[in-house]
């Protein structure tokens, strides 16, 4: 294990409030003492723009390089879909985790399924 | 009484219902070509990652539940269980260790071992008394994030929290078998890569009779 890893310690969340404070309530929030960044960016779908969940994809993939795993509303990496595929990099791992109000969806399930499938053969 | 070896021994060959393949044997690598193996290797896999991600929605879902229902509960609270009551100093509890795979990790158990390996280096045995007795507040003062909702949070929230807590630990595994998923698949491109190459190694030594 290299030293870059040994510093991805945390979870970072893009989500909306639900969400966020479910994430909480698990305990992987950290706010930093100093610069006070957090590790969840909270995602208002009326108010809060593409650019902007497009910065805090950024800030938490490639500013910082404390962060393990990063999770997102399946449906605001929708929103910035380009960015979450092209994404190519083994850290940190993004997954995709369903939200209140849309929760992961059949269709997408075996979509998923298909696609891998075609890896195959 | 007398028929009850037969009945036993009957049983034991019966298999499940929902086994379709009943005579299924896992297959012998050697037997079979190295990339069938791979390929039941990845099926298996995904068949896994699919049940995750399943298990992983049911836990979220049920948190997402039992987080509105806390909500409805305590109703005459005038805000809402959400972003007016995160902590602005937080400290994550719950931190990913990275090894051969993903692990979720305890940070309270991490400090306590630091602190043990503290005390057997100090020689002077007032401090070590001293330490001992840090050690144990330490322990007292194990920090619950659920206590930023306040002190006296109802049921449903507690069971929300259980919730997510399960649903962190489906989240690392569903990851997990992700990469192992993407490790998979390298490999079957490689060997793929290698029969190809073997084919045209065969081509060429079958080809300059016909030129």
């Amino acid at each position: 294990m290299s030293e870059a890893q040994k510093n991805r310690t945390l979870l970072a969340v893009i989500g909306d409030e639900d969400t966020i404070t479910g994430m909480l309530l698990a305990g992987i929030g950290q706010v930093d003492d100093s610069t006070k960044s957090k590790n969840f960016y909270v995602v208002d779908d009326a108010k809060t723009t593409d650019e902007q969940i497009d910065q805090a994809f950024d800030e938490y993939t490639s500013e910082r390089d404390d962060i393990a795993i990063l999770l997102i509303n399946q449906h605001l990496a929708e929103r910035i879909r380009f960015k979450v595929d092209n994404f190519t990099k083994a850290f940190p791992a993004i997954l995709e985790i369903p939200s209140k109000e849309h929760p992961y969806g059949k269709f997408i399930y075996y979509l998923n399924l298909f696609f891998q499938s075609i890896v195959i053969y | 009484m007398s028929k009850e070896p037969e009945l036993n021994e009957k049983l034991s060959q019966l298999e499940l219902s929902d086994d379709l393949f009943p005579q299924y044997e896992r297959p012998d690598p050697e037997k079979t070509g190295s990339k069938e193996a791979l390929i039941i290797d990845y099926l298996e896999t995904l068949d896994n990652y699919t049940t995750r991600q399943e298990q992983l929605n049911n836990e979220l879902k049920e948190g997402y539940i039992q987080l509105s229902r806390a909500n409805y509960v305590s109703h005459s609270l005038s805000k809402p269980y959400g972003k007016d009551y995160w902590d602005e100093r937080v400290k994550a509890i719950r931190k990913v260790a990275i090894g051969e795979e993903f692990k979720i990790v305890d940070v309270d158990d991490v400090s306590k071992k630091e602190n043990k390996d503290k005390v057997g280096n100090i020689r002077n045995r007032k401090q070590k008394e001293n330490d001992e007795k840090k050690v144990k507040e330490v322990k007292v003062k194990k920090y619950n994030p659920i206590n930023m909702f306040g002190v006296l949070v109802p049921l449903q929230l507690r069971q929300s929290q259980s919730n997510f807590i399960k649903g962190l630990d489906h989240i690392v595994e569903v990851v997990n078998l992700r990469n192992k998923l993407d490790q998979i698949s390298e490999k079957i491109e490689k060997l793929d890569k290698e029969v190809d190459r073997q084919d045209n190694k065969e081509e060429n030594e079958t080809n300059p009779d016909v030129k």
